[in-house]
């Protein structure tokens, strides 16, 4: 990134940028996470009865859990979040709000996950049937309920976008991450509610931009 | 199951039996109750064994699970380690260690092993030092595995654990989370311990509360045996109930007392014990009284013995004494009985004496007393009478008699009797004195010519026989009471070999001029007074004393010992000749018995086991005087005699008397045909001892054979050279 100093960098599914110090004068980023209201949205969508989420986050991601609060102060949801330093914190706090929660929302930081902790979490999860939203699809094979992914063609459309922007000279005016606009939704219909797994379908949905 | 409680309980019998009391202080009801109680206790020891042991067995597993189970929480227990606020894990820690009593410690340390801090429980610990190298490389190995402990208990206290454990974090690949490969993903991951925890735990308040349990299960068990054994003994005793109630009637059953009642029973088994024991005393009250009638009443007949009939006229003594009234004894002889006997057989006889009896029972009263005094003699105590009425049922009586007629193999024969009569008051006391008047009354009558009665006079002659034959009656009982007869021994030898084979022994009484009376002046008292069979039985023990006296010096010693008839009176008669034997160690083989010829052939039922049982001890018998009675060669083989003793009466005149030769030889034959060895008596000269030798007889005895002796001697005999030529051994 130094030696790309004066070159305007685009750069996209990183979630701990931060830590890499990739937001410069000349580099802009593109949300890894699929819009968190649309992400929420999709879920509510999916499950009306969902009304507690909780939400575990390492340090360093004021913005996003700021999106997080809002997205879930428009549809309705409580959202209790907890910030961890490690796995093994992750799974501490897992373990005290499993009981007042009706849904876990697992974003992806590497740095408080661990295989034994997300094992960890997804079977506890499953065996209180509180479904947990990731943003990989991977995960549902694991045990994860419901999955809100990016789409490549819309991170592919929002890189160009920035790209074009930057090139028109509107860097100053582009945010450090542009969130995307579009997601993918995916469930495992059977660690969903039955009444949720009835109304599961493939959804796209246009979400709000930064 | 069942077995080992049959085990069991045999075992708490053998048990038992050491510290068994006399049979006289042992109560059922205890015992039952003993062994009862003692497998109870034996069954709830081991009950509480296995408990205990079982009990161990499950707290040993539980310990272990429990300390598995907290280091599945792991997570929890580490989070002063990890937590960004520990201020709270600090409390939920403290609060956790409180709530497990038997947590003893909880310690933290660095990830180079140093103590950090550590939360204590009750138990009084000392400090956790650092960790030992050893230790720290073994629980760094753990990280990243799937039992990421060490667990540890003490060998000598196994209800302690150790548990050491290190705490890491873990985090995925960076943005691992994107490209997200299951498989990949959960493999690779970078680790950073970041320190160690260790707990303490003591699970003895666990196995102090098992103890503790046990205990009261221990008490509880107490009181239950404590209580079963009071119930039990009560239970116990009304269950024997029917038992104990037994006892006193057996016990009067064994003091004879047969007509006891037994109370019906309950339960089966004590019925038919119950059953048992009233068929018992109802068939012992039948002997009993069949014994009773056996030893009061003839055989033959069914009128009163000799025996009987005298405590009868006891009895009737002591009334006379008593109401002064008179009695009379009839004494009653039959005339020409031997004729029938001789003439048909003995059996014949039987028959005539039966008749004779129903006879004389038709002819008394129901008051009078009948009875059979032995042989063709009986005797009849007419009460509460007078001269008159006496003489006129003896008339009467002889009158029946003389229309009695008896028929036997197409013959009648007409049957008298003689009767002397002797009349009883308070004057006479002394009952055999009165049989004897009476029957030298019954003498005179036959002396005057029969088919008569006589009553009893005082005349100087009869006063004198009278006086005479009761004189030998006393001196014949003095004489067994006092030991006064005499044993003489005389010598019966070998013919062909001139050897003595055995001695005769003969009873002899010192006479009042001190000379020695023989048999011939006393038996025939001693059979009339009923005293023979004493002196039968005085004879065998004495023979047998004599024998252990003299057989140190005369090994080869054999007596032979003479039995009448009234010796097989008794039942008890082989008893008490093997009684007799085994008290001076006398062999039985070395004994002859000589039985007379009229009594072997005669061998009533109760003769006849007598003498098989005096066979079947070993002993040897001699049929004595044969030829002088009425039976035939026929009976020779039947009679299984050892011995034949030709009667006197064919060798006194042998060497003049070609018939008594004749039969002499006859009887040798057939004696030796029938595997019996003969015997000449009265062998008087040298002469007739050598022609019983060409005869074929086998054995002399006589005075040239030898003299009776006061001990046995042993003296050869000329060895007849003739007999020589016949001789055949025998087997002793």
């Amino acid at each position: 990134m130094q030696s790309l100093a004066q070159v305007p960098v685009v750069f996209s599914q990183v979630f701990n940028y931060q830590d890499h110090g990739l937001i410069t004068e000349t580099s802009r980023g593109v949300s890894a996470l699929p819009p968190l209201d649309a992400h929420l949205a999709a879920w509510k969508k999916l499950d009306p009865t969902l009304a507690r989420v909780g939400l575990i986050v390492g340090a360093g991601h004021e913005s996003l859990r700021t999106e997080a609060e809002i997205a879930a102060q428009n549809h309705g949801v409580e959202l209790r979040i907890q910030e961890a330093g490690s796995d093994q914190e992750t799974l501490y706090h897992f373990k005290r709000i499993i009981h007042e929660i009706d849904g876990f929302w697992l974003f992806p930081d590497n740095r408080i996950l661990s295989p034994r902790v997300l094992t960890e979490i997804l079977q506890q999860a499953n065996r209180r049937h509180v479904p947990v939203a990731v943003s990989n699809e991977a995960m549902l094979q694991l045990g994860a309920a419901i999955s809100v992914s990016t789409i490549p063609s819309d991170i592919a459309a929002t890189i160009v976008q920035v790209l074009e922007r930057i090139r028109a000279g509107e860097i100053d005016t582009v945010p450090p991450m542009t969130q995307l606009s579009e997601v993918r939704v995916l469930t495992n219909d059977a660690l969903m509610k039955p009444e949720v797994a009835a109304g599961t379908a493939e959804s796209g949905g246009k979400g709000g931009s930064q | 199951m069942k077995q080992a409680m049959v085990i069991i309980t045999a075992f708490v019998a053998r048990f038992l039996q050491r510290f068994r009391l006399p049979s006289s202080k042992r109560v059922l009801v205890h015992e039952i109750l003993w062994i009862q109680i003692l497998s109870a206790g034996i069954v709830g020891a081991f009950a509480i064994g296995a408990l205990y042991w079982g009990g161990q067995w499950v707290l040993q597993d539980n310990y272990s699970r429990w300390a598995l189970q907290w280091t599945e929480e792991l997570n929890e227990l580490g989070s002063p380690l990890y937590l960004s606020d520990d201020s709270e894990a600090l409390l939920r820690l403290e609060s956790f260690v409180k709530r497990y009593p038997e947590i003893g410690r909880v310690a933290y340390f660095r990830p180079d092993g140093a103590p950090l801090f550590s939360i204590d429980g009750d138990a009084k610990l000392e400090p956790p030092g650092r960790l030992s190298e050893s230790m720290l490389e073994e629980a760094r190995a753990l990280v990243g595995s799937d039992q990421p402990y060490l667990l540890q208990s003490s060998i000598l206290n196994p209800r302690q654990f150790e548990i050491m454990a290190p705490v890491w974090t873990e985090s995925l690949a960076d943005d691992g989370l994107f490209a997200f490969d299951p498989a990949v993903a959960l493999t690779e991951s970078k680790t950073e311990l970041i320190g160690f925890v260790g707990m303490h735990l003591d699970f003895i308040i666990f196995h102090d509360r098992l103890l503790a349990n046990i205990k009261v299960a221990i008490m509880i068990l107490l009181v239950l045996l404590t209580a079963f054994a009071l119930y039990g003994r009560r239970v116990l005793r009304r269950a024997l109930a029917s038992i104990s109630d037994l006892q006193d009637p057996i016990q009067e059953l064994a003091r004879g007392n047969l007509k006891v009642k037994f109370e019906p029973a309950e339960h089966r088994e004590i019925s038919d014990i119950v059953e048992a024991l009233e068929t018992t005393a109802t068939a012992l009250s039948e002997r009993d009284a069949m014994l009773m009638e056996l030893a009061n009443h003839d055989n033959l007949t069914g009128l009163f013995n000799r025996r009987r009939f005298m405590e009868e006229l006891n009895v009737e003594l002591a009334n006379i004494a008593v109401h002064e009234h008179s009695s009379a004894l009839f004494f009653i002889d039959l005339d020409q009985f031997k004729y029938v006997n001789d003439t048909c057989g003995h059996h014949a006889g039987d028959r005539l004496i039966r008749k004779v009896a129903d006879e004389l029972i038709r002819s008394v009263s129901e008051n009078d007393i009948v009875a059979r005094f032995g042989g063709d003699e009986f005797v009849i105590l007419h009460c509460g009478t007078d001269e008159r009425s006496v003489r006129d049922m003896a008339e009467s009586i002889l009158s029946n008699m003389r229309r009695l007629a008896h028929v036997e193999d197409e013959r009648v024969f007409h049957i008298h009797c003689s009767i002397g009569v002797t009349m009883i008051d308070r004057a006479k006391a002394n009952p055999d004195e009165i049989i004897a008047e009476a029957d030298i009354a019954c003498r005179e009558a036959k002396s005057a010519g029969r088919n008569r009665m006589q009553f009893f006079e005082k005349s100087s002659h009869f006063v004198e026989r009278a006086s005479s034959d009761v004189g030998w009656m006393n001196r014949l009982r003095n004489a067994v009471d006092a030991d006064s007869f005499e044993l003489r021994f005389q010598p019966i030898n070998q013919i062909d070999s001139g050897a003595t084979k055995h001695h005769e022994v003969l009873l002899r009484l010192r006479g009042d001029d001190g000379k020695l009376l023989s048999p011939d002046a006393f038996l025939p008292s001693a059979v009339r007074f009923g005293l023979m069979s004493e002196i039968d039985l005085w004879a065998i023990r004495h023979s047998a004393e004599a024998y252990a006296e003299y057989v140190e010096e005369s090994p080869q010693l054999r007596l032979s010992i003479n039995l009448s008839a009234n010796a097989f009176e008794s039942d008890n008669l082989s008893e008490y000749v093997a009684s007799v034997f085994a008290e001076h160690g006398v062999p039985a083989n070395r004994i002859i018995f000589e039985i007379t010829e009229s009594l072997a052939v005669r061998r009533p039922r109760h003769v006849e086991l007598q003498i098989d049982a005096l066979r079947e001890m070993g002993c040897k018998l001699a049929l004595d005087d044969f030829g002088t009675g009425y039976s035939s060669f026929s009976y020779l083989q039947k009679l299984h005699f050892d011995f034949i003793k030709i009667d006197g009466s064919f060798v006194h005149d042998i060497l003049n008397n070609p018939v008594d030769q004749k039969m002499i030889k006859l009887i040798a034959e057939v004696g030796r045909e029938a595997n019996m060895q003969t015997v000449a008596e009265y062998v008087q000269d040298a002469e007739s001892l050598e022609l019983l030798g060409e005869l074929g007889v086998d054995l002399a005895q006589g005075f040239f054979v030898g003299r009776p002796t006061r001990r046995p001697l042993y003296k050869s005999t000329p060895i007849s050279l003739s007999s020589r030529r016949n001789r055949r051994t025998w087997q002793n």
